[in-house]
């Protein structure tokens, strides 16, 4: 009699062991499962989710979540893969618009110097105008395509953010003086050096002067704090909020501008992001500031 | 480390050896039966003393059956480079460790139940169990079943840390062989022997010169022993308390094996 | 681009000797890495010393930006898989049994993955057949469908076409190529058989007696290339005079009477007239590219 109950207390105890083992387990794998999932995701891992539970509904869960995982990364993949491509693609159709562009206006140089009638000679420049407007898009293109195919990484070295913005300024300095703009400055005394790529910085600067120099308001503040963040603030009365966070979209370009494809900050922020910083624009009150940290 | 479990008992089921050995010390256990039948005129016997055979007293049975067991199945193991695989894919090096032990040890229970379910079953309903209290029958089981343990630590630590079979199985099978040579002559040294003075016809009991400190080490040293423990159990004449220690003393084993042996293990560089 | 392995400096040391000494390599996410070194210079031992097999002596690695000492390193192996030297198969299994027994080692799900390995690498007619009875060829392809069983990101192959016919070696070459592009598996691979890594890796590291010569990408290693024009004349005697005066060039050598390699960038419209004026005939002009057996052995040999 005794031994019958000791059995069957035996057989209940080993049995409630099980069962707590059991859950232990399946609660560990499930908080496994969570922290194996977000790692698999962040790291694009092809590693399968496994829990250490050999219970069959967390084994399939485990699975189809797995598979699920495995889909989104495949199309982030593909995703990328095809941006890519149709950046070189571009790169590749800019490049052949360019040499039958480069004919047409040769030509069209040549016939100019073969003396036309004033009809003729008038159509002639109408077309010249045409072929060189094409000529700016078609190497505004290449150039931004080329920017964002090109894989090569940026050769980062301790620059002087100060000295490359006085260059800059300096190159735009006729563009602004045509248009009467007197761009107010404040450097600090210092300079001001940060791990940044050198040419890329200067196209940086290059692409926000010359947005600058083609639509500001009247005028333009440009500032360097010591700790790199740089301002281009400047009066943008054809601008809203809505637009100037759109700036540096591709091919964004606000009121239609003549002769622009809206690809010139779209590189700037292209460049300046390869570098590790960061860019924005900002509107309040009437005044568009485009702000840039290295 | 559930994963490496199941791994591990994959093989094990599909080890051939495994089963054979269980059938080999299923028939051993027939045969001490029907071997206790034919004294059955002669002496006092009962199913204790078949339990008794099944430590493997004579030629340390249960010790070699152990070490050719374990020292086959890790060393395979390490001969097709499924060890190498399990180390690069971070299975973890003590994880590997303590998985193997755990799982060997679950094969030599099972050998070692192979004859004492034989013997229960058999033994219990054509010998009966004597004069034997229940506690002792189940003590000395316990003992037994410790003591297979014990020699399965061993075993594995030499068969993990070697990474041959041939070495591991060698030194497994005759390293028992010769401390069960060496533990039965220590035994005999200890009980004292018969001295026959010249001329006269009587024996006179001499009891063992050694120092005492000695003798004590040395009667230690045979408790400690899983060989040693085999010789003693099959004797079957301890106390209740001795083969408590015996449980003890073949626990210090595992623990050493499952604590120092996966340490070595980290440390060693495999091929 | 992230590193799936970097190592800083390692060391091992046996016997007194470094046979990997101050290794501090680079392996990109999504490149096949080619070693390259002779027998003996100390490959083996390090992709052993990265897959965990042996101790280091000295320095570290980070695998997937993880230390080696750290808690999280055995996460960071699982996403690795290796053949070192021979490839681990249960001899007494079959091929479908041996992925089955990897697959549950690593705690993977076989019923789909098994069947779907065995076809990838064209080992699914071998039904029965034990691993045995297979031949290097099938071991090694049997070898890394076990090791592509935990879906690893990076696999490290120590000599993987080892003793295999030049079929065997294609087979393997494209398996790897299409693990590359189609699952986006970091390769790292050894051999000393430069010409099957040419056609395969997409960065380079040389390693000599131990030590790390040279890291580069595949494409530096075009543009590295010695480039040579092999020229046939009528008569190479006056060649050095010519060139040496006429051209200022002074990297050249003579293969034969006829016969001359002349290295670096060589305007062929002068080197015709300078040949001409010196009374020169030149008969035939042919661009020669060094392939990279010529640039190790330069590299190596630099080194003495």
């Amino acid at each position: 009699m005794t031994v019958a109950l000791i059995c069957s207390a035996a057989a209940l105890a080993l049995s409630a062991a099980v069962l707590a083992i059991k859950i232990v387990v399946m609660k560990r794998s499930l908080a496994e499962l969570a922290r194996q999932a977000e790692e698999k995701l962040r790291e694009e891992s092809n590693v399968p989710l496994s829990p250490d539970s050999a219970d069959r509904d967390l084994c399939r869960l485990a699975r189809s979540l797995s598979c699920r995982l495995d889909e989104v990364i495949s199309l982030g993949r593909k995703y990328r893969e095809g941006d890519m491509e149709l950046k070189r693609a571009i790169a590749d159709v800019s490049h052949d618009i360019r040499t039958p562009l480069t004919s047409a206006a040769g030509y069209v140089g040549l016939l100019k110097k073969s003396g036309l009638s004033g009809k003729q000679a008038e159509y002639l420049s109408v077309i010249d105008g045409r072929i060189a407007a094409m000529k700016k898009l078609t190497d505004e293109l290449l150039s931004y395509s080329v920017a964002a195919s090109d894989e090569t990484p940026p050769e980062l070295a301790e620059t002087d953010m100060r000295a490359a913005l006085e260059d800059a300024l300096t190159q735009f300095y006729a563009a602004f003086e045509e248009r009467g703009i007197v761009p107010a400055i404040s450097l600090p005394e210092s300079a001001v050096v940060r791990i940044a790529d050198k040419d890329m910085l200067s196209r940086v600067f290059g692409n926000i002067l010359n947005n600058a120099a083609r639509y500001s308001g009247g005028d333009l503040c440009v500032t360097l704090r010591e700790d790199g963040e740089i301002l281009f603030e400047n009066d943008a009365p054809a601008l809203d909020e809505v637009s100037a966070k759109r700036l540096f979209d591709r091919f964004f370009t606000v009121e239609n501008a003549r002769g622009s494809t809206g690809l010139g900050l779209s590189i700037a922020k292209l460049f300046t992001e390869r570098m590790g910083g960061s860019i924005g624009a900002s509107y309040a009150g009437g005044r568009l500031c485009i702000r840039m940290k290295i | 480390m559930g994963k490496l479990l199941r791994a591990d008992l994959f093989r094990a089921f599909r080890y051939k050896i495994f089963y054979l050995l269980l059938a080999v010390n299923a028939v051993v256990g027939v045969f001490s039966v029907i071997n206790q039948l034919a004294w059955r005129g002669y002496a006092e016997v009962s199913a204790f003393d078949v339990l008794g055979g099944g430590f493997g007293g004579g030629i340390g049975f249960i010790g070699i059956l152990n070490a050719v067991l374990v020292a086959v199945f890790i060393g395979h193991e390490y001969a097709c480079g499924a060890m190498r695989n399990k180390v690069m894919t971070g299975g973890g090096r003590s994880k590997i460790y303590l998985s193997k032990l755990a799982v060997s040890s679950a094969m030599c229970a099972a050998v070692y139940l192979a004859y004492h379910v034989v013997n229960f079953v058999l033994g219990s309903a054509l010998l009966g169990w004597g004069a034997h209290s229940f506690s002792e029958i189940v003590l000395a089981f316990f003992a037994g079943l410790f003591m297979s343990l014990a020699y399965c630590a061993i075993f594995t630590g030499v068969s993990m840390l070697s990474k041959n079979t041939v070495v591991s199985l060698l030194s497994g099978v005759l390293g028992t062989l010769c401390i069960l040579l060496l533990v039965i002559w220590v035994q005999g040294e200890l009980e004292g022997t018969y001295f026959f003075p010249e001329g006269s016809e009587e024996g006179v009991w001499l009891p063992c010169q050694w120092p005492a400190f000695w003798q004590g080490l040395a009667r230690f040293a045979i408790r400690l022993v899983p060989t040693g423990q085999s010789v003693l159990l099959s004797m079957g004449s301890l106390s209740m308390s001795a083969m408590g220690t015996l449980i003890g003393l073949s626990c210090v084993w595992i623990v050493l094996s499952a604590a120092g042996g996966s340490l070595v293990f980290r440390k060693i560089d495999m091929k | 681009m992230e590193c799936v392995l970097r190592t800083y400096g390692l060391t091992k040391v046996y016997k007194g000797v470094p046979v990997v000494n101050g290794v501090s390599m680079h392996v990109r996410r999504g490149d096949i890495y080619g070693f390259v070194g002779r027998n003996g210079a100390g490959k083996t031992t390090l992709m052993r010393l990265v897959g965990g097999l042996v101790n280091k002596s000295g320095g570290s690695y980070e695998l997937f930006g993880q230390r080696d000492d750290g808690g999280k390193f055995d996460r960071a192996r699982r996403r690795t898989g290796a053949i070192i030297e021979t490839p681990s198969v249960f001899p007494e299994f079959t091929a479908e049994e041996n992925l089955r027994a990897q697959c549950v080692s690593l705690g993977v799900d076989g019923k789909k993955i098994v069947p779907e390995l065995l076809e990838y690498v064209g080992l699914s007619g071998t039904g029965k057949k034990k691993a045995r009875n297979f031949s290097l060829g099938m071991r090694q392809r049997l070898g890394i469908a076990a090791a592509l069983v935990g879906s690893p990101d990076f696999l490290v192959l120590d000599e993987p076409t080892n003793g295999l016919d030049p079929q065997g070696i294609v087979e393997i070459r494209e398996l790897l190529i299409r693990l590359n592009r189609e699952k986006f598996i970091t390769i790292l691979i050894s051999s000393h058989i430069l010409g099957e890594l040419s056609k395969l890796a997409t960065a380079y590291g040389f390693i000599e007696k131990g030590a790390l010569i040279k890291e580069i990408s595949a494409k530096e290693l075009d543009e590295a290339c010695r480039r040579s024009v092999r020229v046939t004349v009528s008569d190479t005697e006056k060649l050095p005079y010519i060139l040496e005066r006429g051209l200022g060039i002074a990297d050249f050598k003579i293969l034969s009477q006829t016969e001359a390699d002349i290295y670096g960038d060589v305007k062929i419209g002068e080197l015709a007239l300078a040949l001409h004026a010196g009374g020169e005939e030149l008969y035939r002009v042919r661009e020669r590219d060094e392939d990279l057996e010529g640039y190790f052995i330069n590299l190596v040999g630099g080194e003495k």
